[in-house]
């Protein structure tokens, strides 16, 4: 019997940003980014309630990861957020608090989409200018003859992090440690077009942050069988090796989900295995001492190999085949069924045990010119090693793109509100010639500055959750935090650390009124900023935000298929 | 129209109510420190020596259980939310590493939760109650490194003898190894495990006879290797008669019983298989194809099934093996048809690793596998007559089995949770090389230290810096004072306040410490260094965490579901 449903038709949103319902989970969203931002944002614990894991971070990333969104305009936010971390590794919260702090003020000055789109699209360009420009005083260049203002990168996002838990000792360590795992994954001395290496991380619970440690080459969890005696026994390097990425476990999965059809006295898994077998004799007759395998290797196998005094590393994962491939110069074997190829083999410098903490590893070395190390991370509890884990990969890549862009911008909210100043000093003056070009009105320019700075504001506003006030100068228009109990031995400074407080340094509360001012540049100055942010990561994020806001903006209907 | 989804909810932990102008906060109520507060409460009468028990009942599945400790207690209580899920898996991280100090633990999380909800209260920033509060915990960490004793300097208590009195004929043989200890070894460890035995004297008593049983060809050397230590809990048989035996111990299953009457007294061959003992098993990777069709007069299951374990009784008696150690299952008709071979199931993977060490047995996935060298040699097995178990033994091995018995089986886990924590401890304590004074000493140095540094007041800090000290002081004489009350040596917690005021008093005047404390330290118990830093630097850790949180956003939930929350 079969039966007929009848489709149901389309649902239909007009004007999204004007239903409430919508624009209170923009809000809510909002309020969950900006409440996790900076180094005293507060944290969210996201779980299923049905007891599976708590994962507790700040970290945009992780968030939107595991957060659904149910309106598709907050999809659509949520995606570009995650896109400009997964490229950029940083400004992640930046990004989506400016995009929807942009969205709501555009409402609340009731700037038509049209003109609001023009003006954001002249103004970001104006910002783009300003921060890439040879005058801006703000941007700082990243010195590679030192590690200060690598380290200082790390450290800024390390503390931006509050989930990580670390005291200002385990800052420092965790920090240098990048900085160091950075260094090891810059080749030196290759001919060619230079690659960067690799950076494994390893986190390991239960132990004291104290005991993280950065190494060259790649550690591997020791193969179940493997002891002292067999490394003894193998003597010292280089070792002959070979990787698969096939399955050794000499099952059938490779067909793929196919009905077979066996006739009787065929035994489809022995003579398997006897392919399998035929492969171990050709691995032990050229001298191989390391043989990996990036999935299951048959036990059976595993035995032959272990008799013949062959290390075998079986389940290495995917995550680690490319760093082992680096590594060994070896090249991944797809197929059990052919034999191994003279060219794919490669070679280990050494082999050796490494225990970190509880936990005995396998530690590969690499060749002298290998780029390769392995970060490893302890930290107490899980929720909080994970976060750890998180951040560092993420700090390490920033470091990476300072190579790209050598320069680094002024933390702890001093650009966001520079920027701010900065725009609005100059569309000042020339505001009518720029509305007059732009084919908009100069009151609605006017406006749409207001909404463009204020939203810039807000993010420098987000830093602060205690209910402290947050203030700028009215000369190099810094951020400052009033600060409750006067400190009589260390000079305040401001967000970033670079200005440091005088008595005839005047402030006034950020987004407060104030008379239009060009913001002064410190020159000849021993200070350095003591946060910094990743300058290629900011810039994408304030392009991508704009772009994105004015996107969502302009979205007229919604169209969802319920069927 | 629009259509509701499923989406991640949130719930909001403090809220924060802006008044008019920039005076903020009004209300600040922190809803997962409460919950935290609230989860610890009930934990309250686990600490200490004289744990009482309770009794959780599953109204659904119509069982219940008796339960003694935090682990337990969580594990049973399927505590929603985020925050009682963090508490889990805090005192499981705990429990994994030290098997002990989860008391100690959740006790602190709930009393510091207190202290961080009457510093928010008192209007302090989040920021600088967490500094505040991990300084306090930092002074403590240092009483702990300061007040440490060397294990050599244990004062003895009312000493633990190994008892004489399970010289039942499964280890009258071993007794030697009891006489051979040298005196002053002998009396070291014992002290030491008398000192952290915390009121289990009779669990102590079998860890310290695993522990002469371990080292019985280094007297001079005692140590404890709680890898080479299983315990096997049997019902039926009276408490008394727990043992600790050389080798491996394991219920017998009842089709076997013949089999071993028949092995004992030899020196046998063993083969060890790490997976299952069936046709059917497949090393873990194996994957199965889905559509397979024999073609033509295919060989039924059954059949298959019956080759294969003739197969393997072939395999088995071609190598004379006569016992194997499976980590899996076997295969249920194999077992009934050996009858020439001991065939024990679901061994523990420490448990084969030590046979393979000692009897160069390998182990193997498949009995196919199994070739002469495979097969390891000189295993013997015996019964021990007065509970239906099993002992199997290499000569070379230091592997003991803790035999615990019980005739009411509910008792059963409490006691092997308490053997468990009582090796740990004594473990941990040869170990670290250190103990703490315990029954509180240790906390009411902490006390002293953080009035201490009330008094020395820092230009550069936070003048609220001193309340949460204070808190954190009375959060320790809280803790203090539950211990006393739980012991029973004092009738209510404003008693023991007064004891504990008394004898700081008498120490402050210059008394010395073990004199001034001698109320509390008559027992002469000693903690963990170790596993007590780690349980209090875990305990603020979560407070910490939770204290930092204000949303908890719930995953997968539809929206009807909670109706008070709010949704993305």
């Amino acid at each position: 019997m079969s039966r007929i449903c009848k489709r149901k038709p389309a649902v239909c949103t007009d004007e999204p940003l004007s239903d409430s319902n919508i624009c209170q989970k923009i809000a809510l969203l909002r309020n969950i980014l900006s409440t996790s931002y900076g180094p005293t944002g507060r944290l969210k614990q996201i779980h299923n309630n049905v007891g599976g894991h708590v994962l507790t971070t700040s970290t945009s990333t992780a968030l939107l990861k595991r957060v659904d969104m149910s309106e598709p305009l907050l999809k659509l936010i949520s995606t570009s957020v995650q896109h400009h971390t997964a490229c950029y590794s940083d400004c992640g919260l930046f990004m989506g608090i400016f995009m929807l702090r942009l969205i709501e003020n555009t409402q609340k000055y009731n700037v038509r989409t049209v003109a609001a789109a023009k003006s954001y699209k002249r103004l970001v360009e104006e910002c783009n200018m300003y921060l890439k420009g040879d005058s801006c005083g703000c941007k700082v260049s990243v010195d590679f003859s030192s590690c200060d203002s690598l380290v200082a990168l790390a450290r800024s996002m390390i503390t931006s992090k509050p989930a990580c838990m670390l005291n200002s000792r385990e800052t420092q360590h965790i920090s240098s440690l990048i900085a160091q795992a950075f260094l090891y994954s810059i080749p030196c001395n290759s001919p060619g077009v230079a690659c960067f290496g690799r950076t494994v991380t390893i986190g390991i619970e239960g132990q004291p942050v104290s005991d993280s440690s950065v190494f060259p080459g790649l550690l591997v969890d020791v193969p179940e069988m493997l002891q002292l005696a067999d490394l003894k026994r193998l003597g010292s390097g280089p070792f002959k090796v070979v990787v698969f990425s096939a399955s050794l476990s000499g099952d059938m999965s490779e067909v793929g989900d196919v009905i077979l059809e066996i006739h009787r006295g065929v035994d489809p898994e022995f003579d398997l295995l006897q392919q399998l077998l035929k492969l171990g004799e050709q691995v032990v007759k050229d001298k191989v001492s390391l043989f990996a395998c990036q999935k299951v290797v048959h036990p059976v196998l595993q035995h032959y190999f272990r008799e013949h005094g062959v290390v075998v590393i079986e389940r290495l994962g995917l995550a680690l085949m490319e760093p082992f491939i680096q590594i060994s110069g070896a090249q991944a074997v797809a197929s059990p069924c052919s034999p191994v190829p003279a060219e794919a083999y490669g070679l280990v410098r050494g082999l050796c045990f490494q225990s970190c903490g509880s936990r005995e590893l396998l530690h590969l070395l690499p060749p002298k010119d290998a780029a390769i190390s392995t970060l490893v991370l302890c930290h107490r509890n899980e929720t909080m090693l994970e976060e750890l884990k998180m951040t560092c990969q993420r700090a390490e890549h920033v470091l990476r793109l300072t190579l790209r862009e050598p320069y680094a911008l002024p933390g702890g909210g001093c650009t966001e509100t520079l920027l701010a100043t900065h725009i609005t000093h100059m569309n000042q003056s020339t505001a009518t010639i720029t509305a007059a070009a732009l084919g908009v009105s100069h009151s609605e320019f006017l406006m749409a500055v207001k909404a463009f700075c204020s939203s810039l504001h807000a993010v420098a506003l987000s830093l602060e959750h205690d209910g402290q006030d947050c203030l700028i100068d009215l000369t190099y228009a810094h951020r400052w935090v009033s600060d409750i109990y006067p400190r009589t031995s260390a000079r305040q400074t401001c967000g970033c650390g670079l200005v440091e407080d005088r008595s005839d340094l005047e402030k006034t509360p950020l987004n407060s009124a104030c008379h239009t001012f060009s913001p002064v540049f410190l020159e000849n100055t021993d200070n350095q900023p003591r946060i910094l942010d990743s300058f290629s990561a900011k810039l994408n994020a304030l392009n991508v935000a704009v772009e994105m806001a004015n996107f969502v903006l302009d979205v007229k209907y919604i169209i969802k298929d319920i069927n | 129209m629009r259509v509701l989804e499923y989406g991640p909810s949130c719930k909001q932990y403090s809220s924060a109510l802006k008044m008019s102008g920039s005076a903020s906060v009004a209300q600040r109520r922190h809803i997962g420190l409460q919950q935290l507060e609230a989860a610890s409460a009930s934990t309250h009468t686990f600490l200490g020596p004289n744990k009482h028990l309770k009794f959780i009942r599953d109204e659904d599945a119509g069982d219940s259980v008796l339960v003694s400790t935090c682990p337990r207690l969580l594990q049973r209580l399927e505590l929603d939310g985020s925050v009682g899920q963090l508490l889990h898996e805090t005192v499981q991280a705990q429990q994994r590493l030290f098997h002990s100090g989860t008391g100690a633990l959740v006790f602190l999380a709930g009393v510091w939760s207190r202290v961080a909800l009457e510093c928010l209260n008192r209007g302090m920033s989040v920021l600088d109650i967490k500094t505040a509060m991990s300084k306090a915990l930092e002074v403590s960490l240092q009483v702990c490194k300061h007040s440490a004793v060397s294990v050599r300097e244990v004062r003895p208590g009312p000493a633990l003898k190994p008892a004489g009195r399970d010289t039942t004929q499964c280890n009258l043989k071993h007794s030697r190894h009891f006489s051979s200890q040298t005196e002053s070894t002998k009396t070291d460890i014992t002290s030491i495990a008398d000192a952290v035995s915390h009121g289990c004297k009779t669990s102590m008593r079998l860890v310290l006879k695993a522990c002469m049983l371990q080292s019985r060809e280094d007297a001079q050397n005692s140590s404890l290797d709680i890898q080479k230590l299983v315990a096997c809990s049997i019902p039926g048989p009276s408490e008394e008669r727990s043992c600790v035996l050389h080798g491996y111990v394991t219920l017998l299953p009842v089709q076997q019983a013949s089999v071993l009457q028949s092995l004992q007294g030899q020196r046998l061959n063993i083969a060890l298989v790490s997976g299952d003992l069936c046709e059917k098993y497949r090393h873990v990777g194996f994957n199965r194809p889905a559509h397979i069709t024999h073609i033509t007069h295919c060989v039924s299951s059954a059949s298959l099934e019956e080759r294969w374990i003739e197969n393997a009784l072939k395999i088995l008696h071609e190598f004379g093996v006569g016992v194997v150690l499976v980590h899996g299952t076997v295969d249920v008709k194999l077992k009934d048809r050996c009858s020439s071979v001991l065939v024990i199931e679901g061994v523990e993977s420490t448990v084969v690793k030590d046979f393979s060490a000692c009897t160069g047995a390998v182990p193997v996935s498949y009995i196919t596998q199994l070739d002469e060298r495979c097969v390891g040699r000189g295993v013997t097995v015996s019964r021990c007559e007065e509970h239906e178990s099993v002992r199997i033994e290499a000569a070379s091995s230091s592997l003991v089995t803790a035999v615990i018995t019980s005739s009411v089986p509910a008792k059963l886990q409490i006691l092997e949770d308490e053997f468990w924590s009582c090796a740990h401890r004594l473990h941990h304590a040869l170990k670290d090389g250190k103990l703490l004074r315990g029954s509180g000493i240790t906390e009411i140095l902490c006390i002293q230290k953080l009035h201490q540094h009330q008094h020395q007041q820092t230009e550069t800090g936070n003048p609220q810096e001193n309340l949460v000290l204070e808190l954190m002081a009375e959060a320790w004489m809280d803790y203090v004072s539950t211990l006393m009350l739980n012991s029973g040596s004092v009738a209510s917690k404003a008693e023991a306040w007064t004891a504990i005021a008394h004898q700081m008093r008498r120490y402050e005047d210059g008394e010395p410490m073990v004199r001034a404390f001698r109320d509390l330290f008559a027992a002469g118990v000693y903690d963990n260094m170790t596993v007590k830093c780690e349980a209090w630097r875990r305990a603020l850790d979560l407070v910490l965490l939770v204290l930092q949180s204000d949303t908890e956003i719930i995953t997968g939930g539809s929206e009807d579901l909670y109706n008070d929350l709010m949704y993305l």
